[in-house]
């Protein structure tokens, strides 16, 4: 059913001021660049509202249960490489790497990306998830 | 010169006068430590917010929660805000903090409707040149999840970039 270098059923999300609202408040995180946009626009990192990096880890991992319905993450590695706006169009995007079997289960080692609609890569993670 | 652990203070004892500590002071510093609560409603925030329709009156069938908790619980439940990290090290929010890397392993799925105990260090901060940033901090950190067994449920190594005007 899974199979190594086979590509993942991809996932988008329109990114928007309300579900980041919503962020600052779960995190109790003050930080201004999500959610004025002369602070992000002053500290130069674009004409927009920085998305929450949990957020976009949150996408990934939505991700992963899209193709892995009932899995388990037993290990997400994420390097964060850019910001995502206000109005991005995101898409997780990626594919199984490796499979290990082990007692009627397997570990399956995917390699994932979260991309602008310009197609610059926001987030690279590495994820092993346990598929029983 | 790194202080002997003897001579360590804690972080409460840090919080009481913050400004002008080494970078050194940090490294190995305990959180306070706290507990998190897994409630549904939040639950129910974050898959809606992160674009995962959950029909509100099919909240009372999860079990697991959405993984990220274990994001949301560490931060919220160390001890420390992301506010107080920030006032002990003595940095302005303004500046513009960001999420640099996030690693995260899970030993079991994050439960709703359960209480986690979070422990956890900073690993060190340090300074460096950005080429893109200028002058930066790198805080690294770790946060742990546990049950009432003191069973390790997750764990999570943050590095945060703090952008600085000035050292």
């Amino acid at each position: 059913m899974y199979s190594e270098g086979s590509s993942l059923k991809s996932w988008n999300f329109l990114v928007n001021q309300e579900s980041m609202n919503v962020w600052a408040e779960i995190l109790d995180d003050p930080n201004p660049i999500h959610l004025d946009i002369n602070s992000a626009r002053l500290l130069g990192l674009g004409e927009g509202t920085i998305n929450q990096g949990p957020a976009n880890i949150a996408y990934i991992m939505n991700m992963i249960e899209k193709n892995f319905p009932g899995s388990q993450i037993i290990k997400m590695n994420n390097k964060m490489t850019s910001a995502i706006l206000e109005g991005d169009q995101v898409t997780v995007s990626g594919q199984i790497i490796k499979i290990q079997e082990k007692d009627n289960k397997s570990i399956i080692s995917c390699s994932i990306n979260l991309k602008t609609d310009e197609n610059k890569v926001a987030v690279i993670s590495e994820v092993d998830v346990l598929v029983l | 010169m790194i202080l002997q652990n003897k001579d360590k203070k804690t972080w409460k004892e840090l919080q009481l006068n913050p400004k002008g500590l080494t970078n050194d002071t940090f490294s190995d510093l305990q959180f306070p430590g706290g507990t998190f609560f897994i409630d549904k409603s939040t639950n129910f925030l974050i898959n809606k917010s992160t674009g995962v329709l959950v029909n509100e009156r099919d909240l009372n069938k999860f079990i697991n929660a959405h993984p990220i908790f274990l994001f949301t619980s560490t931060l919220r439940g160390s001890g420390a805000s992301i506010q107080d990290i920030f006032d002990l090290l003595d940095y302005d929010v303004n500046n513009g903090p960001m999420l640099g890397q996030c690693n995260m392993s899970f030993d079991s799925p994050i439960r709703i409707g359960q209480k986690y105990k979070i422990d956890g260090k900073i690993i060190s901060l340090n300074e460096k040149d950005s080429k893109k940033l200028g002058k930066i901090k790198i805080l690294d950190f770790i946060l742990s999840l546990f049950d009432e067994s003191q069973s390790q449920i997750a764990s999570v190594n943050y590095v945060w970039i703090l952008p600085v005007k000035d050292f």
